[in-house]
C-alpha cells in the first residue's frame, strides 16, 4: 500500500483496518474507480479475505464508513474479495454521516451510555448539541474526536517508517544432506546479508534463520546477539550451534536469513592504558561467549541471578535469562539489599525432602535424623530462624529453620513446618 | 614422611660399616643420593610469577598451597560426602578470582545452586552467570568454552563423573583462557589421573563437643592430594567461620531454646 501514499497507519479504533491519507496526492493518483480496482487487484494477489473500502473527507470519517457499512445504500459488491466500496463526493461526508448511530463515532463507552440516556441516537441528534457544550458535557477528548471527524482539527497520520529488515535467500544447486553443503549455503547467505549492513555501519542484533527443505518444510530459528554482530565467523558459529541439534525433515534446498533488528556498530578509540583495553576486550569477548552459550544451551538456560527482597529462601532470587536481563539493564545497583537472615546453604532443593526427625521436644531442635537408610545424630544445631511469610500469596509459609551438623561432620539445613510439625531437608552446606 | 625415610636411609648409608663399602652398599647410596637430589629439586621449584589467589584461610593458603594458587589454574575439590563444605571453601577462591575482574560462571545442571549463598561469600551479582545445561555433555561443553575464554575469571562446576579425557581438555582450556577452573567432584575421583594444578580433598569433621553452638565454626580437614611443584600428601585441619547475621528482634521466636541444654537429657531416652 505504500505505493499509494507514505502516510499509512492502522486504525487506532480497529486494529484490522488500515487508513491511507491521500491528501494532496490526487494529481499523482488515478481516478477513484481506477484506484479501487488497483487495490482490489493487490488484495486478490495477496489472497486477503474480503475487504471493505471507503473514502471519506477526513481520516475519522473514512474509518467510520469502512467500519460501519450497514446504514449505507451506496455500497456495491464488486468481487468475492471485496465486500463494500463506499465512495462519496468530496464535501458530502457530513450529509452521509448524519444517518449513522452515535456509537459509530468511536467515543468512550461512558459517552455512548450518556448519549443513550439523553436520547441521542444518531449523529444527526449529536449535531444538535451546541459545539461549546460538547466538551463540558462529555469531556475534552470527546470534543477533540468530534472536531477531528468533522475536519476542524488536523488529524495527521505519521509517515510510515519502513522496517529495517535486510534479508537474503540462498539456494543450493540441488538439495543436499551434507553439513558442508548447508555450511556453504549459510556462509554465502551471511556474507550477502552483511554487505548492505556494512555499508550503513550496522550490525545484527536479531536474526531469523529459515532452512528450507526439499519437501517444502522449514526449520526456523530466531537468534539474538549480545552486541551488534558484523563478524561472519561469529554469526555462523552461533547459527551452527543452534542448528546442530535440529532435525531436518528432508534434504536442505536453501536458507533464508532475515536481519530482524540491526543496530549501529560500536566503534571505540583504542584506550591509552592497558587495563582499560583489557577490560573492554573482555567485555566484547564475553558478549560473543554469551551468544554461543545461549545458542547451544538455550536462552532460558543462561541466567543472571537477580536477588529479590523475599525472606522465603526459594523466592529470594530469580534467574533472569541473560538477554532479557540485558534489556532490562538490571545490575547490582538495582538489586535489593540482602535481607538480614541467618546463614544460607549453597545448595537448595527446589522440592524439600521429607525426613524423619527425633526432636529434643515438640518445638525443639532436631536430635536425630533418618536419612539415606540410617540414623544420624545431630551434633550441633543452630536456630531456629523462623520464617513466616507469603500469606498475601494465599499460601502461608511458616517454618523454623535449623542449620545442623551431623555426626559425620556434614552440614544440612532443616526446617520444621509449623502447620503440621513435619521436618524437611531444604539444603546442604556443600 | 617421605623425607624422614630418606633421611633415615641417608643416615644409614652415611655410616659405613667398613672402610671400603661393598658394591651393594655403594649402589644403595647412589640411589638414595639421587632420590634426595630429586626431592630437593621438587621442593625448590620457584613459585609461579605473578599474582596468587587466596582462600583467606591461612592454613590452606600458606601451609598447603605455598602462598596461593595461580589465577590460571584448574583446581579439583573432592568432597567426602554431601554437605562436606568443599563448595563453600571453593567459593572463597572464586570470589578472590572474581575480584580481579571478569565474569564468574556457575555451571549447575542439578538446579540446586543457591546464588544468595554465593553472593554472601563474595561473588559479585552483576558479574555472576548461572548456566543450567540440560545434560552433562552440555555442561562439559559449557565449562570448556568458558575456561577457554579470557572474559571469564572463574568457572565453578560440579561433576559426579568424568572420563579421563575431559579434565585434560579443561586444563588446556585454562591455559588458553587464563581463568580459574574449580571442579567439584566426589572423593571417589581421587583414583582418577589428575590434570589439575591442585587437587584437594575436603573431609568434614564433627565438632568435638556435643551441642556447642556458641562456636559457629565448622571443622574441616583439607588433604593436598596432588599439586604441581609441591609435595602431595600433606593435610591441614581448619576452622571455617560461616558468615552469619544477627536475626532482627521481630523474627526471633518468642522462646529461644538452648539446644545443648535440651539435647543432653534426651540422648539417653532415644533408642539408637
Amino acid at each position: 500500500m505504500t505505493k499509494y501514499t507514505p502516510s499509512i497507519a492502522p486504525d487506532p479504533l480497529d486494529g484490522r483496518a488500515l487508513i491511507l491519507d491521500l491528501t494532496g496526492l490526487s494529481h499523482l493518483l488515478p481516478s477513484e474507480s481506477a484506484l479501487v480496482l488497483d487495490i482490489l487487484a493487490d488484495c486478490e494477489e495477496l489472497g486477503t479475505p474480503p475487504v471493505r473500502l471507503a473514502f471519506g473527507d477526513t481520516i475519522g470519517m473514512a474509518g467510520i464508513f469502512a467500519r460501519e457499512p450497514e446504514p449505507l445504500t451506496g455500497g456495491a459488491a464488486l468481487s468475492p474479495h471485496l465486500s463494500w466500496v463506499f465512495w462519496i463526493p468530496p464535501g458530502r461526508g457530513i450529509a452521509f454521516l448524519r444517518r449513522y448511530p452515535v456509537t459509530a463515532l468511536g467515543f468512550r463507552r461512558e459517552v455512548a451510555v450518556w448519549c443513550r440516556e439523553l436520547g441521542i441516537r444518531t449523529v444527526a441528534d449529536f449535531m444538535g448539541i451546541p459545539a461549546g457544550e460538547i466538551a463540558a458535557k462529555f469531556g475534552r477528548d470527546t470534543w477533540r474526536r468530534w472536531e477531528e471527524i468533522l475536519g476542524r482539527r488536523a488529524d495527521i497520520l505519521p509517515p510510515r517508517q519502513p522496517p529495517e529488515e535486510e534479508s537474503v535467500t540462498q539456494w543450493l544447486e540441488y538439495p543436499g544432506t551434507s553439513p558442508e553443503a548447508l555450511a556453504f549455503c549459510l556462509q554465502r547467505a551471511v556474507e550477502l546479508l552483511l554487505l548492505p549492513l556494512a555499508a550503513r555501519d550496522r550490525g545484527i542484533t536479531r536474526l531469523a534463520v529459515a532452512i528450507h527443505c526439499e519437501d517444502g518444510g522449514k526449520v526456523e530459528e530466531n537468534l539474538e546477539f549480545f552486541t551488534p554482530a558484523a563478524d561472519p565467523r561469529g554469526i555462523l558459529e552461533v547459527i551452527r550451534l543452534r542448528l546442530e541439534r535440529r532435525r531436518f525433515p528432508a534434504a536442505v534446498s536453501g536458507a533464508r536469513l532475515v536481519a530482524v533488528e540491526t543496530a549501529p556498530l560500536i566503534r571505540r578509540s583504542c584506550p591509552m592504558f592497558e587495563e582499560l583495553a583489557g577490560e573492554r576486550r573482555r567485555t566484547e569477548r564475553w558478549g560473543r561467549l554469551a551468544e554461543r552459550l545461549a545458542a547451544r544451551l538455550g536462552e532460558d538456560r543462561v541466567l543472571q541471578p537477580v536477588l529479590r527482597a523475599e525472606y522465603q529462601p526459594e523466592l529470594a532470587w530469580q534467574g533472569v535469562p541473560l538477554f532479557t536481563a540485558r534489556k532490562q539493564k538490571r545490575s547490582r545497583r538495582d538489586s535489593p539489599p540482602l535481607p538480614e537472615t541467618g546463614p544460607r546453604p549453597t545448595r537448595l532443593y527446589a522440592r524439600p525432602i521429607p525426613i524423619a526427625v527425633v526432636a529434643a521436644h515438640p518445638d525443639g531442635p532436631p536430635y536425630r535424623c533418618f536419612y539415606g537408610g540410617r540414623w544420624f545424630s545431630v551434633v550441633r544445631a543452630w536456630g531456629p530462624e523462623r520464617i513466616e511469610t507469603g500469606w498475601w500469596r494465599g499460601r502461608l509459609t511458616a517454618r523454623d529453620y535449623y542449620r545442623t551438623e551431623w555426626e559425620d561432620g556434614s552440614h544440612f539445613w532443616l526446617y520444621r513446618r509449623l502447620q503440621d510439625a513435619r521436618w524437611f531437608i531444604h539444603g546442604r552446606f556443600e | 614422611m617421605t623425607s624422614r625415610i630418606i633421611d633415615d636411609l641417608a643416615m644409614k648409608t652415611a655410616t659405613p660399616s667398613a672402610q671400603t663399602p661393598s658394591l651393594a652398599e655403594h649402589s644403595v647410596g647412589r640411589v638414595v643420593e639421587d632420590l634426595r637430589r630429586r626431592l630437593e629439586g621438587l621442593r625448590s621449584l620457584p613459585a609461579a610469577a605473578g599474582p596468587r589467589l587466596q582462600t583467606g584461610i591461612r592454613e590452606i593458603d600458606e601451609e598447603l598451597l605455598g602462598g596461593g594458587i595461580s589465577p590460571a589454574s584448574l583446581v579439583e575439590w573432592l568432597a567426602e560426602r554431601p554437605g562436606s563444605g568443599a563448595e563453600e571453601t571453593a567459593l572463597r577462591l572464586a570470589a578472590a578470582a572474581c575480584r580481579r575482574g571478569g565474569m564468574a560462571v556457575i555451571v549447575d545442571d542439578t538446579g540446586t545452586f543457591h546464588p544468595p549463598a554465593a553472593f554472601r561469600r563474595g561473588l559479585d551479582p552483576a558479574r555472576t552467570i548461572l548456566l543450567r545445561p540440560a545434560s552433562q555433555r552440555d555442561a562439559v561443553w559449557a565449562v570448556h568454552q568458558c575456561l577457554a575464554d579470557e572474559s571469564v575469571a572463574v568457572v565453578l562446576a560440579a561433576f559426579p563423573r568424568l572420563n579421563d579425557v575431559v579434565p585434560r581438555r579443561f586444563q588446556l582450556a585454562v591455559e588458553r583462557g587464563g581463568g580459574l577452573g574449580l571442579l567439584l567432584r566426589p572423593a571417589a575421583a581421587k583414583a582418577d589421573p589428575c590434570w589439575a594444578a591442585v587437587r584437594l580433598l575436603v573431609e568434614p569433621l564433627p565438632w568435638p563437643r556435643l551441642g556447642d553452638t556458641l562456636a559457629e565454626a565448622r571443622r574441616l580437614r583439607i588433604h593436598l592430594l596432588a599439586a604441581r611443584g609441591m609435595i602431595p600428601g600433606r593435610s591441614v585441619e581448619i576452622l571455617v567461620h560461616e558468615p552469619t547475621y544477627p536475626l532482627p528482634e521481630d523474627r526471633r521466636p518468642a522462646e529461644r531454646l538452648n539446644p545443648s541444654a535440651a539435647l543432653r537429657p534426651l540422648r539417653r531416652k532415644v533408642p539408637g
